[in-house]
């Protein structure tokens, strides 16, 4: 199968241009090169929309636009219709089959949106008399399953940007989805299915022979139902995780390079308070110092006045004359009783008298000083301790200052370092996002924890199932007349496990061819072949590399790597399928340099020896290493370029 | 007896003017500590000043034993011996008069000092000052 042509009318950028793949003798590759923005990707979701009605690789700019060339809708007049197409000329089974979408649009005045008028799909092909033949609806869409099968359709038509994330999106199921397909193991899964209805008959037979019987059966179906419930539940819980995971992929990518807003925002306001608290320590701090500059400043200022009062002190006690050592009470004595110690009389008026007067005079205004003075020992004494430790103890509070100034810039740094990350942000917009990416992991967890459980549940279904199963046959056993009955029904349980045992053998059998020939290729493409071990699809129909040292590494590897790996599993894929559908790869390359891309060009070579192979390339990753490998072979090399107003592609054909 | 101590009431402004600008934290320190520093630096710029109108400030009663000491010490060293302790009223002129003189040189400082630098360079002049007594 391959694709002879394809016609694009006043689709998106393509207005009117018509690619033809003709082939050379050898070889079946067809390269186009564009630049950014240019319509490559856009001829990709030109193919999807024209089989499978939807373009699931548009750009966010392309979502805002409509699907009508924006030149043919400037040009239209008003009121008229115009019709968007795409037809793919095919070579299906020896047949030419053509598939053709269309879309009509109303063109209305300036400035409004034009209006789909009417969709039609159709395909078209040559009956055995060469008839041509056109059919629609289920019989077209049974054409395009014979193709490339909507369900695996990514595995023929892909992004190669987004190999590198390729088993992020893909998931287990999707393989196994595909691994299925492939088998070609539908027709047993529909014998298994009748098998089942044909043994449910029988025992509804045996049960109007036996009340019994009846019940038993009655349990099975109503476990079998059950067990139905489950795997419904299981497959649309799937489901829902798969969308999840499709949603968490999506945002992951959006926000691939925009920070967490919400994180920052919150660690920002952890930040303030942090801030806040530490200026409040660090005031604290300063005001402390400024009580040490005030209390010690005076103490050290009037220091001459306290070093000449203590020694005046250290004199006054050096002589004696402190502390005080007159006797005043012997003086007031002499004066009541005009008698001396001696006891001579001490006339009054006397010049005696007067002397003790003044002596009793003296010694009480020495006695006052001196009294100030011994007061003042004990606090010269301290303030000489606090003026010793003065110098120590700004120098702590300093110290400690600015160690909270050093802390706070910090911090403002770290604020002001989120302000920088958030600025520029849809600040909202971003935050929606991380919240949805959330709700989504969220789901993504639930599902996988109600699965788990909702398995288990099936697992002691069935062995219930297989309980009353043995009861029935015991109790058929017992009535005579339903022997016959009871050797249909084993034998129709027997058959269904045989059938269902034949499905998996087939799938586990192309899971381990498709597992040979990804390990076989990827080991051909790259270019570190000691790195890696092995390359395995376990039973969950997930993808693993080992590294040499036997861990799994496919998480940890280099986008390249992981691209080129994607790669090989999606032409293993090709390989084992037997569909010889062709392959289409946007930016193939885009990941992958050096010696990987000289590799890379041998394995397209040879893939389009045996199928046709379609690769759309970028000016800058058709570098020399791959265009060596594929110009001399290429049937066709043609580029896309954009025409003045950019509304428009024009394809040139270089060689 | 004195009982309390006495501004000028003249000096009022300049307390307030410390209070408002609040270096080395003044508006939180009692009126007991903002005269002590008043005093103290009246004494290092070797000013004093009489009082005109006297306004009474603080009870020496809250003078405590260091503040006291600082008075006496300071009328010991204006007096040239320790007998003016006898005269409890002229250590209490010379403390007045020499915070008198304090006070205004402080106002003053604020003004001519750069807004906020008051504090640094009242810090870097008493660490050379100690450097020098050392």
């Amino acid at each position: 199968m391959r694709i002879e042509r394809i016609d694009l009318k006043n689709y998106r950028q393509f207005r009117n241009v018509c690619v033809d793949f003709g082939k050379n003798p050898k070889d079946d590759l067809h390269i186009i090169v564009a630049d950014n923005a240019t319509g490559k990707t856009n001829l990709l979701n030109a193919i999807n929309w024209c089989l499978y009605g939807n373009e699931p690789h548009l750009s966010k700019e392309s979502e805002q636009l409509p699907r009508i060339n924006l030149n043919t809708l400037v040009q239209a007049v008003e009121g008229t219709k115009e019709t968007v197409s795409v037809e793919l000329v095919t070579e299906t089974e020896g047949n030419r089959v053509t598939f053709k979408r269309s879309e009509e649009y109303s063109v209305h005045e300036d400035g409004k949106q034009p209006v789909i008028h009417d969709t039609s799909f159709s395909v078209t092909y040559l009956d055995d008399k060469k008839n041509a033949k056109w059919v629609i609806d289920e019989e077209a869409l049974a054409y395009v399953e014979r193709f490339v099968p909507r369900d695996i359709r990514e595995f023929f038509f892909f992004d190669g940007e987004r190999l590198d994330t390729y088993f992020r999106s893909v998931t287990g199921q999707q393989i196994s989805n595909a691994i299925f397909r492939i088998s070609q193991v539908d027709t047993l899964n529909r014998i298994s299915e009748r098998l089942e209805n044909v043994v449910n008959d029988l025992r509804r037979e045996a049960g109007k022979r036996s009340p019994q019987i009846e019940g038993i059966r009655e349990a099975i179906e109503d476990k079998g139902k059950k067990r139905k419930e489950i795997i419904d539940q299981i497959a649309e819980l799937g489901a829902q995780k798969k969308d999840a995971s499709q949603k968490i992929d999506e945002l992951n990518e959006k926000l691939r390079s925009i920070p967490n807003i919400d994180v920052l925002q919150r660690d920002q306001a952890r930040l303030h308070d942090t801030l806040k608290k530490k200026e409040q320590v660090r005031n604290n701090k300063v005001t402390e110092k400024q009580n040490t500059l005030f209390e010690l400043g005076i103490l050290l200022i009037l220091n001459p006045a306290l070093h000449a009062s203590s020694q005046i002190i250290s004199n006054k006690v050096k002589n004696k004359e402190i502390p005080q050592t007159y006797d005043s009470r012997l003086l007031d004595n002499i004066l009541i009783t005009h008698q001396c110690i001696c006891t001579r009389r001490v006339e009054e008026g006397s010049s005696e008298e007067e002397h003790i007067k003044q002596l009793h005079a003296d010694i009480a205004s020495s006695s006052l000083i001196a009294r100030e003075l011994l007061q003042m020992i004990s606090p010269i004494e301290q303030i000489k301790r606090k003026i010793s430790t003065f110098k120590s103890e700004l120098e702590r509070i300093t110290k400690e200052i600015q160690l909270y100034d050093e802390e706070l810039n910090d911090i403002n740094t770290q604020i002001q370092s989120i302000d920088s990350r958030i600025s520029g942000y849809n600040v909202e917009q971003v935050k929606q996002w991380y919240s949805e990416l959330k709700d989504y992991q969220r789901t993504c967890e639930f599902n996988i924890e109600r699965i788990t459980n909702l398995k288990l549940a099936k697992e002691r279904l069935d062995k219930e199932i297989d309980d009353l199963n043995e009861e029935l046959n015991k109790a058929l056993l017992k009535e005579a007349a339903s022997q016959k009955v009871r050797c249909q029904i084993v034998f129709g349980n027997k058959a269904s496990s045989v059938v269902n045992n034949v499905v998996k053998t087939m799938m586990d059998h192309v899971r381990k061819a498709i597992e040979h020939e990804t390990r076989e290729g990827f080991f051909n493409l790259i270019w570190k072949k000691g790195t890696f071990k092995d390359v395995y699809i376990d039973e969950n129909y997930a993808l693993h590399l080992t590294h040499e040292l036997g861990y799994e590494c496919l998480g940890s590897v280099s986008a390249s790597e992981r691209q080129l790996l994607a790669l090989s599993f999606v032409i293993a894929l090709h390989k084992v399928s037997g569909f010889d559908s062709p392959i289409l790869v946007d930016t193939p390359a885009a990941r992958v340099s050096g010696e990987q891309r000289e590799n890379l060009g041998k394995t397209f070579h040879q893939i389009s020896r045996s199928k046709q192979l379609v690769l759309l390339f970028l000016p800058s990753e058709y570098s020399v290493e791959i265009s060596r490998y594929l110009d001399t072979c290429a049937s066709s090399v043609r580029k896309l370029r954009l025409t003045g107003n950019e509304r428009e592609i024009q394809m040139e054909v270089i060689c | 007896m004195p009982d309390r101590l006495y501004i000028d009431k003249e000096d009022r402004p300049y307390y307030q003017k410390a209070e408002e600008e609040n270096v080395i934290n003044f508006k939180n320190k009692n009126q007991k500590e903002q005269f002590l520093l008043a005093m103290s630096i009246g004494f290092e710029n070797k000013q004093k000043r009489e009082l005109k109108t006297r306004d009474g400030f603080f009870f020496s009663d809250n003078l405590g034993p260091e503040g006291r000491t600082l008075i006496n010490a300071l009328a010991i060293h204006e007096h040239g011996s320790a007998d003016v302790l006898a005269d409890e009223k002229k250590v209490f002129d010379i403390a007045e008069q020499y915070a008198s003189a304090g006070i205004r040189i402080l106002a003053d400082s604020i003004d001519k000092i750069q807004f906020g630098k008051f504090d640094k360079i009242f810090e870097k002049d008493l660490v050379e000052m100690l450097n020098f007594n050392r």
